[in-house]
C-alpha cells in the first residue's frame, strides 16, 4: 500500500513537472481604468487631445510569450474572422475562449507576455506599424495555469498594463512634402 | 463522461399504508433514480445530483460512491473561501477514505462538485452508479464572487441557459469545464448579460458534471424543478 501511494505521488509530481503554463487571452478580470495602470489594465486609444480613452472599437491582436523577454515566441494572432471581441470599456478577449500554452514556461509558472494590438485592415502588427494604423504593445509578466494537482485553470491577462493604441505622428517625409508645397505656394503668390 | 439516467417515480408504500389507516391522507411522493458515471483514468469534475435522504445535506463519500471506486481513487474538494483543495483517498482493501473526508462530504451535496482522480492502474472506463432522491421544488445553489465549483441540482443535461444558470449570472461571469479525454480545460465561456449570449459558446453541462464558475458577484443559482 505504501509503495502504491508513493508511486501515485511520484506520478502526480512528474505530471506537474512536465505541465506547461497556460493562459486565456482576455482581460475580463481587469478593472483598473487608469491609462497608467501597471497591472490589471484595459485597452485605450489615444484621443484627439492626446488623452487616452477606453477603446470600444474593432481591432486585431497578437500575443507572444516565453520564459523571458528575450525568448518570446508567437502564441496566437487574432485578426479578420478571428478578431477578438471588444466588450467595451477596454475589455477584450479571444472570441473562441481557447486556452494557449506558453512555450518554455512550466505549469503555473511566471511567463513573459507581449500583447500587440492594432486597428485597421492589417494582417500583422508590423504591417500596422509601417502602414499607418493605430497600434500599441505592452510587455509584462503574467501568472499561468496548467500546474498543480488538480490542474490549475489557465490565467487571464491579469498582469497586463494599460494598453494604449496610438496613431503615429506624420512621417518626416510627409512633413517635408507639406513644407515644400507651402513654400511653392507662397513663392507663386509673390 | 458518458452518463445515463433513469428516474423512477415511487410512491412510498409506507406512506400509502399509513394513509389508508389514518383519517387524514398524507402522501409522500419521492422520485428516486440512478446516474451512471463513466469515469476515465486521471481527472474529471463530477457532481452528485441525487440526494441520500431528501434533505440535500447528508451525502457522504460512502453514500455516493459506496465501494465502487478503484483503490487510490482521490477526491479533491475545493474550498472557495480559502481557494485551496483538500484531498481524500480511497482504500479498497479497508473500504475506507483517508484524508479530509469532511470537506469531500460537504462538496458532494447536490449543487456542489469535486475533482475525482482515477488511478492509471484502473481499467477504464470505471462505471460508478449513484443512487438517490431527485430534489424538487425551489432549488438554490449559492456561490461567492470569484471561483466556485458548482453543479446543477437537477440531473438533466443541457445548456447553461436551459438549466437556469443564467437566471442569476452577471455579465462577464465565466464557466470553465474540464475535459477528461484530454485531461485539460476546454474553452472559456464568458456570459454577456446584456445580450444573453456566451463568448466561446454556451456551455453544455452533462449529467453528473461539475464545473468552475467564476462569478463577478456573489449570488445564487436558483431554479424550480418538478418531475412531471
Amino acid at each position: 500500500m505504501k509503495k502504491l501511494i508513493l508511486s501515485a505521488l511520484a506520478a502526480a509530481t512528474s505530471l506537474g513537472a512536465y505541465a506547461q503554463g497556460t493562459i486565456y487571452v482576455d482581460n475580463t478580470a481587469n478593472s483598473d481604468t487608469s491609462p497608467q495602470a501597471s497591472t490589471g489594465g484595459l485597452l485605450f486609444q489615444e484621443g484627439s487631445s492626446g488623452t487616452p480613452v477606453l477603446y470600444s472599437g474593432a481591432f486585431s491582436l497578437s500575443v507572444l510569450g516565453g520564459a523571458s523577454a528575450s525568448s518570446l515566441s508567437p502564441i496566437v494572432t487574432l485578426t479578420g474572422a478571428t478578431a477578438p471581441f471588444n466588450y467595451g470599456g477596454g475589455i477584450f478577449g479571444d472570441s473562441t475562449g481557447a486556452s494557449y500554452t506558453v512555450p518554455g514556461v512550466a505549469g503555473s509558472g511566471i511567463a513573459t507576455l507581449e500583447v500587440e494590438a492594432w486597428t485597421g485592415n492589417f494582417s500583422s502588427y508590423a504591417a500596422a506599424v509601417t502602414g499607418g494604423g493605430s497600434y500599441g504593445e505592452v510587455t509584462f509578466q503574467n501568472a499561468t495555469g496548467g500546474g498543480g494537482v488538480p490542474q490549475a485553470l489557465p490565467v487571464d491577462l491579469v498582469g497586463m498594463p494599460a494598453l494604449i493604441l496610438t496613431t503615429p505622428e506624420p512621417s518626416t517625409i510627409a512633413l517635408g512634402a507639406l513644407g515644400t508645397a507651402a513654400l511653392v505656394f507662397f513663392r507663386r503668390r509673390k | 463522461m458518458r452518463t445515463k439516467t433513469l428516474l423512477l417515480t415511487a410512491a412510498l408504500a409506507a406512506a400509502g399504508a399509513l394513509s389508508s389507516m389514518a383519517q387524514s391522507n398524507v402522501y409522500s411522493l419521492n422520485v428516486v433514480g440512478y446516474v451512471n458515471l463513466s469515469l476515465t483514468n486521471g481527472f474529471q469534475m463530477i457532481a452528485n445530483q441525487l440526494d441520500f435522504d431528501g434533505t440535500g445535506t447528508n451525502n457522504t463519500l460512502a453514500t455516493v460512491f459506496g465501494t465502487n471506486l478503484p483503490s487510490l481513487s482521490k477526491v479533491y474538494a475545493y474550498n472557495a473561501g480559502t481557494a485551496t483543495f483538500s484531498a481524500a483517498t480511497y482504500s479498497a482493501a479497508s473500504a475506507t477514505w483517508i484524508g479530509n473526508t469532511a470537506a469531500a462530504d460537504s462538496s458532494l451535496q447536490p449543487g456542489g462538485g469535486v475533482f475525482l482522480s482515477i488511478p492509471a492502474s484502473a481499467t477504464a472506463p470505471v462505471t460508478v452508479t449513484t443512487v438517490g432522491t431527485v430534489l424538487q421544488g425551489t432549488l438554490s445553489t449559492p456561490y461567492i464572487a470569484g471561483l466556485n465549483i458548482i453543479s446543477s441540482k437537477v440531473p438533466i443535461a443541457g445548456g447553461a441557459g436551459a438549466l437556469g444558470l443564467t437566471n442569476s449570472a452577471s455579465t462577464l461571469d465565466a464557466v470553465y469545464q474540464f475535459v477528461p479525454a484530454i485531461q485539460t480545460y476546454g474553452p472559456k465561456h464568458t456570459y454577456v448579460a446584456t445580450t444573453g449570449t456566451w463568448i466561446g459558446g454556451e456551455p453544455q453541462i452533462a449529467v453528473g458534471e461539475s464545473f468552475w464558475y467564476d462569478a463577478h458577484n456573489a449570488g445564487s443559482w436558483t431554479v424550480t424543478f418538478t418531475v412531471q
